[in-house]
């Protein structure tokens, strides 16, 4: 890895998630604690002083500290079938034996609030963990953006359950939503998104001066610890990090000869060594539809409309159309060569349009696309031959 | 009305039948059929369920082409993937996205599911040209409500039906809207089963069960027992009265309920019925139904009710399924 | 009282001779393409040991995956009900039997009075059977009989991840050819399907006495590495294979005597 430049922005954002989980080790002892999805109103909770912890972001951990495949044989020892979502089988074999699972697990949760718009298999994801832990369930129901704005019903429907929502975290926990609070934690919010906007439109320089698995690793904070100002602090040490590199003309990847679009969640076991061949060959993953996602527009003045319409409109829960045209649009303005996305097992919203999505970027853009079949967390279903060869004809296929 | 009407086709266990039948149309479910998904195949991953890849590849064969639509209520990932691939790829069988709440209670459902009914009317509206008043609405209630009185009445000779007859019955009311009662074959002292799932169009399935003498006695199959276990009010506001039928239905794996509970229905179910045994009769790749069939299958085991896990799916080996099933019923039988 | 059992498997044919309940004779052969002739001649071997006739068997009954071809059987038992009462009568205070197959693999719960509580089968992947363990036998050119014991005589074991045989095959190619050392590429794929067995084997309550049954119990790498993981001491009986045909032949006495049944 020494021939690439390290950000040193990167190893700091490591060393605050390391913090993230030891502190709210401690913390739990003395604040409520929420489990959340990804694509949650952690906004409102964050306001409130209650702690929050994501499972899919300790899942992701968990593949990335290879110790998930354990954790999958152990839920799967429990009758979940092995076809479920690896970070749910990671994660709830982490719940079943922590003495096993990396940090020996997570926190005792008091409450659990579930947004589906990201996927339904959050929903069973939570209802077994509300089974498990024996504490209260709130669903938060999102529901598909088929057009773009949102119909009127919908957006009302999920801020009306927004400021149930609130209600029932007030009941729960004995805490207030200030509004003042509520402000200051969406303005930060605001800003580390619109900065992790910045950031990701570095790709766009020539040579980019990031790749994507470094975008995989900076990401953490935007979506585990947005609406805090550590969060931003975060992301204006590396933002600045990338004007330096850009102003020296330094790139991720020496030589830059070809510019790539990754799409889909990480293959996290494989978090660097997957982009290695690419970066050998001077090919640099300049944008990516992953780390796009959290891209959602907060509006600071009409805080419950404002996040129904963001935590509806997330990339995920757009019809297919729509999110074609915003990917076609990341290929143009970064103006990348060629495509590889992962065909994620688990996760059948980012994958079971992939042949479509292939199709419309090669037939509309003319661009080279490469499918690789794998797995975010599971690291049994990674074929290393399959994957190398098929990546080495891509390669000489760029030409 | 005496004229031949259109056929709406529909997949996922909630949509509003009354509203499809009042537009003038006659809702009919598509069922995975076992021939070999080539088409279908090519626009979807492998780790998708046979139902949803079965439904694209006979859309893609011309196979449903008498359908003057496709209905898909919000309920899985799988079929809500499969509502983006029906736009792009069959394009002249139009698809009407029903966006059926995940919660089925709580204060903001209702005027939710209200306002997404009267937007699914318009939309169907605009489509066939003509209004769907509320009085037609009303008849269509009262219509749909005697055919579900009707397969209420079936189901209570379910355990003195062969499995194999009982469920086809089943599946050609859903295909033509006609409910024929089979013949019965009683069999007195046949282990009882309870089947949880989404397999009716499973039918090796219950072929099997008719070859090892085994009598089904009720079911938490998604479109069996719990579809047609409540109507829809007849007066007030149609389209309200939808919205409460589908809200007190118990609930599907993909809907989240806050007491209404699956576990409590299925123990209260093998109690009444007196099973010996519940079978899982899980589609693979199908993630709502394996993640509640943990739930379930830890419920029965707490109090002794024996149960066995059946994975399916399009190429699902006949022997196999038979050798599990009768080994299930060695079991069973001790007692 | 003559009774016999036929297991006619993907892979080999048996058949158990009793006597009064009590084990007599049994045979084990190929089961070749013809399954019907094979239960034949499996129970004549068996009734020739024994020294008697064909016509002095008071009951038979057909187990296995070809348990319909047994011809003259006077009913059929599937494999899993005559794996536990065979392992029950090897070993009285067995309580879970894992079945490892040619083609497929089995954990089985078992009451004290050899009943099945509880089973649950893999019979869809390779993975996890005696397949597993050939196909990686033959890339690396080894006789399946020593396989067990050169797994066992590496301190390290190489990892190899899939879940697929297929995946796996060539897994073990890649290892072989970085020069990795043999027995530890041995161990490796014996620990995979260990870990196979070890997590099909969680889905049912694994209670001593644990008892391995099937041609793959024969294979001590496994037998051991499987004990490892599921933190019990494993039984491997010489009669490991015969396990489902000794079972059948005690229903078939079972059925006459009005003892316990199957049904």
């Amino acid at each position: 890895m020494s021939k690439y430049p390290r950000l040193a922005s990167l190893k700091a954002i490591s060393q605050v998630m390391t913090r993230y989980y030891a502190q709210r080790s401690v913390m739990a002892r003395f604040r409520p604690v929420a489990y959340v999805t990804s694509g949650a109103p952690v906004e409102i909770m964050e306001a409130m002083g209650i702690l929050t912890l994501y499972p899919e972001n300790y899942g992701a951990l968990c593949g990335a500290q290879r110790a998930a495949v354990a954790l999958c044989e152990i839920a799967e020892s429990t009758g979940y079938p092995a076809d479920l979502c690896s970070y749910a089988r990671s994660h709830l074999g982490a719940v079943l034996q922590p003495k096993r699972a990396p940090l020996r697990g997570l926190p005792r949760p008091d409450l659990l609030v579930c947004c589906t718009n990201i996927c339904g298999t959050v929903l069973k994801w939570y209802e077994a963990l509300a089974d498990f832990y024996g504490v209260p369930l709130f669903v938060l129901d999102v529901p598909f953006q088929r057009a773009t704005p949102p119909e009127p019903h919908i957006v009302a429907y999920v801020a009306d359950q927004l400021r149930e929502l609130t209600a029932w975290l007030q009941a729960h926990t004995g805490r207030r939503l200030k509004p003042e609070r509520l402000q200051k934690t969406l303005q930060y919010a605001r800003e580390a998104v619109s900065l992790w906007q910045e950031i990701l439109a570095f790709g766009q320089h020539r040579p980019s001066p990031i790749n994507a698995p470094d975008l995989f690793v900076a990401m953490a904070p935007v979506v585990t610890l947005r609406g805090t100002r550590r969060a931003v602090e975060c992301y204006r040490r590396l933002k600045a990090e990338l004007e330096a590199r850009v102003a020296q003309g330094i790139g991720a990847v020496p030589g830059e000869r070809y510019r790539l679009l990754w799409d889909n969640i990480a293959i996290w076991y494989r978090l660097y060594r997957f982009f290695r061949p690419f970066m050998d060959a001077g090919a640099c993953f300049v944008a990516d539809t992953y780390t796009n996602a959290w891209t959602v527009a907060l509006d600071v003045d009409e805080p419950f409309t404002g996040m129904a319409l963001a935590y509806t409109g997330v990339f995920i829960n757009l019809d297919l159309a729509t999110r074609l045209r915003i990917i076609a649009d990341l290929a143009r303005r970064f103006q990348v060569d060629g495509v590889v996305m992962h065909a994620n097992r688990s996760c059948k919203p980012f994958s079971i349009t992939q042949y479509e999505i292939r199709d419309a970027l090669r037939e509309e853009l003319g661009l080279p696309v490469l499918i690789i079949e794998a797995d975010m967390t599971d690291a049994r279903l990674y074929n290393e031959g399959a994957v190398q060869e098929r990546v080495a004809a891509f390669l000489e296929s760029l030409g | 009305m005496g004229h031949q009407r259109a056929l709406i086709g529909f997949l996922t266990a909630c949509v509003p039948e009354e509203l499809l039948h009042a537009a003038g149309f006659d809702p009919v479910f598509i069922f995975p059929r076992p021939d070999e998904c080539g088409r279908g195949r090519v626009h979807l991953p492998g780790f998708v369920c046979w139902i949803v890849t079965s439904a694209l590849d006979q859309a893609l064969g011309g196979e449903l082409d008498q359908l003057a639509g496709l209905v898909l209520a919000k309920t899985c990932d799988a079929t809500q993937g499969l509502a983006d691939l029906w736009r792009r790829n069959v394009p002249h069988i139009p698809l009407f996205h029903f966006g059926m709440p995940s919660r089925l209670d709580g204060p903001a459902v209702k005027s939710y599911l209200a306002a997404e009914l009267r937007d699914l009317r318009k939309r169907i509206q605009a489509h066939t040209g003509h209004p769907i008043t509320d009085d037609e609405l009303r008849e269509s209630i009262s219509w749909c409500n005697r055919q579900r009185a009707l397969v209420r009445e079936a189901y209570t000779h379910i355990a003195t039906c062969s499995p194999p007859d009982f469920y086809a019955t089943l599946r050609t009311m859903f295909k033509s809207r006609r409910l024929i009662l089979p013949q019965p074959s009683p069999l007195p002292d046949a282990p009882r089963l309870i089947l949880v799932g989404s397999a009716l169009g499973d039918v090796v399935l219950f072929e099997i069960l008719e070859q090892v003498g085994a009598r089904v006695v009720g079911d938490l199959f998604d479109l069996g027992e719990r579809y047609f276990e409540a109507d829809a009010a007849e007066d007030g506001d149609p389209l309200e009265a939808i919205a409460q039928r589908l809200c007190t239905l118990l609930p599907t794996p993909t809907k989240y309920h806050s007491t209404k509970s699956r576990v409590q229905r299925l123990l209260e179910l093998v109690r009444t019925r007196q099973a010996a045994g519940v079978i899982f009769a899980r589609q693979k790749f199908c993630e709502p139904h394996g993640f509640d069939y943990v739930r379930l299958a830890r419920a029965l085991s707490q109090v002794g009710v024996p149960h066995l896990l059946l994975e399916l799916e399009q190429t699902s080996q006949a022997g196999q399924l038979r050798t599990r099933v009768e080994a299930f019923m060695e079991v069973i039988g001790r007692v | 009282m003559y009774t016999a059992g036929v297991d006619i498997g993907a892979i080999t044919a048996k058949a158990a001779v009793l006597k009064d309940g009590e084990l007599l004779a049994t045979a084990i052969i190929p089961a070749g393409y013809d399954r019907a002739q094979a239960a034949s001649r499996v129970l004549d071997q068996t009734v020739a040991q024994v020294g008697i006739s064909r016509a002095q068997i008071a009951r038979l009954v057909g187990t296995g995956y070809g348990r319909v071809q047994v011809h003259g059987a006077d009913r059929t038992v599937t494999e899993i009900t005559c794996h536990a009462r065979g392992a029950h009568y090897l070993c009285p205070e067995v309580r879970t039997v894992i079945d490892i197959g040619g083609q497929d693999s089995k954990a089985i719960s078992v009451g004290a009075d050899g009943r099945v509580l509880e089973f649950v089968m893999n019979d869809k992947c390779a993975a996890g059977t005696g397949r597993f363990l050939e196909v990686m036998a033959q890339a690396l050119e080894e006789d399946l009989l020593n396989f067990g014991m050169l797994a066992l005589s590496s301190p390290r074991r190489a990892t190899i991840s899939s879940t697929c045989t297929v995946f796996a095959e060539s897994e073990v190619v890649t290892l072989m050819a970085a020069g990795i050392d043999k027995a530890e590429i041995i161990a490796g794929i014996h620990e995979a399907i260990a870990t196979r067995l070890a997590t099909l084997a969680g889905r049912i309550p694994v209670r001593d006495v644990v008892m391995l049954t099937g041609g793959v119990a024969l294979n001590a790498g496994v037998a051991h590495m499987l004990g490892e993981k599921l933190g019990h001491s494993i039984v491997v009986p010489r009669h490991a294979q015969l396990a489902g045909a000794i079972g059948a032949a005690l229903i078939a006495y079972a059925d006459l005597t009005g003892g316990r049944t199957a049904e």
